[in-house]
């Protein structure tokens, strides 16, 4: 496999042995303390020294935050994985910008465990039990490192709209919360890393061109991005009136007035999702403006006062609310607009992923594929050591 | 001079982290829903929190 066709594909190279690293290494570290058990909610920092190759970036330190949250849940589960790209905002120029070193990778694994005492062994099992999500899931921790590696100043807007995205709850409400899902989904940060997740999933389930349809009709990411290519409104409307009780008992939650019919139940509940997501995305990015001020004295008055409106920081505040709220006489729209950019970034998604055809083995010529051969080889080799 | 005060001043570092939650709504609703309300639902905003008026020129 030529290095032109990986980055056609969207997957660096040795990214996928890098993350194989990643995941062998943090298992080690993890060993150190597997006399340790945890009885409550815990973060514990760890960092270790290694050597990560991913194209032209070479990553030697790794710090990995480890979370643990106990939960109603009788076996341990997954909860997240992130990555820090230890940005600095600079609020002059209205980007936020990642100064860090980046030879040195910040990553989190957050677990929720079962509430009872939980011993380090047992998070390590789960870890090697559950190999086929986890390493992934770190591949895809890499790809975004690698990515701001590339592109190390992102608009302080770009931060706002992937940060509420992600954690709007949208009021529990499950039609609701999947149309925000899908809207992270289609984020240009998550769909730069989505590529290589999938050809991790694919090394790990050791699939070849034959049996690449299947894998691929099976592949979580692909039938997500299968379902955002041929959403539609009315699949949105539709799922909200299955879910009406819901709906109603939320809005009498928060002492909200329910209508009389279904449909204006449904355009409510849809424009007070509008409403709290522009009112997010305002408090998000004046958070940023304020804390980014490096005047102290300017930084305590914006705090109590809030930003001045004259400023440059304020000009560009009110004309960032003014987009954010720009559907606020048709909130409908919203939903309308995004839906047709997730039909554009599904069908998109879907080629892109297909195309890693190219990286699977070729049953008739093993020698078509030289990035497993590779990663082959050099498991071999570890074993062999 | 100048160059080197700034050299010496530590970067802001800010501590957001890009999460990728592995838990999704599509996978597993029941689990989502039930992580969900283990911490109680924000109340739901009826009013944009800003009114947009631009800064006069």
């Amino acid at each position: 496999m030529k290095k032109y066709i990986l980055e056609a594909l969207g997957v660096p190279e040795n990214i996928l042995l890098s993350g194989e690293k990643l995941y062998k290494d943090l298992l080690k570290q993890l060993s150190y303390e597997s006399n340790e058990t945890f009885d409550e909610d815990s973060k514990f920092d760890i960092g270790f020294s290694t050597n990560l190759q991913i194209n032209e970036l070479n990553i030697k330190k790794v710090h990995a935050r480890i979370e643990l949250d106990f939960v109603d849940t009788d076996k341990i589960l997954m909860a997240g994985m992130g990555f820090s790209p230890r940005y600095t905002h600079n609020i002059k120029k209205f980007v936020s910008m990642s100064l860090q070193d980046f030879s040195e990778l910040y990553i989190s694994v957050s677990l929720y465990l079962p509430e009872r005492d939980v011993n380090m062994s047992e998070i390590i099992k789960f870890l090697k039990d559950e190999k086929t999500e986890i390493l992934p899931s770190l591949s895809h921790e890499l790809k975004h490192a690698y990515d701001n590696f590339k592109e190390p100043e992102k608009p302080l807007t770009h931060i706002v709209d992937y940060g509420t995205t992600s954690n709007f709850g949208a009021f529990g409400i499950k039609p609701l919360r999947i149309f925000f899902h899908y809207l992270y989904l289609a984020t240009l940060t998550e769909t730069l890393v989505k590529p290589t997740e999938v050809a991790s999933r694919m090394i790990l389930s050791d699939v070849n061109k034959t049996q690449f349809l299947e894998f691929l009709l099976n592949d979580k990411t692909f039938k997500e991005f299968m379902v955002l290519k041929n959403y539609t409104f009315e699949d949105l409307v539709s799922e909200l009136k299955s879910d009406i009780e819901t709906i109603k008992t939320r809005l009498r939650d928060s002492d909200i007035d329910v209508p009389e019919s279904d449909d204006e139940i449904i355009n409510l509940i849809l424009e007070l999702g509008y409403i709290n997501l522009t009112n997010d995305k305002g408090e998000m990015l004046k958070h940023l403006l304020i804390s980014g001020e490096e005047d102290s004295l300017l930084k305590f008055m914006e705090f109590m006062g809030g930003i001045d409106p004259e400023s440059d920081k304020g000009k560009y505040f009110y004309k960032n609310l003014s987009k954010f709220s720009k559907y606020q006489n048709n909130p409908l729209n919203f939903y309308k607009n995004e839906i047709k950019l997730f039909n554009f970034v599904g069908e998109k998604m879907a080629k892109k992923i297909g195309k890693l055809y190219e990286m699977a083995q070729d049953p008739e010529d093993t020698h078509s594929n030289i990035i497993r051969k590779i990663y082959v080889k050099s498991n071999t080799n570890e074993k062999r050591t | 001079m100048l160059n080197l005060i700034q050299m010496k001043k530590e970067p802001k570092y800010k501590t957001e982290w890009i999460i990728d939650p592995l838990i999704s709504p599509t996978d597993n609703w029941e689990l989502y829903q039930k992580i969900m309300e283990s911490k109680p639902l924000p109340k739901i905003e009826t009013d944009y929190k800003y009114k947009i008026k631009p800064p006069k020129k």
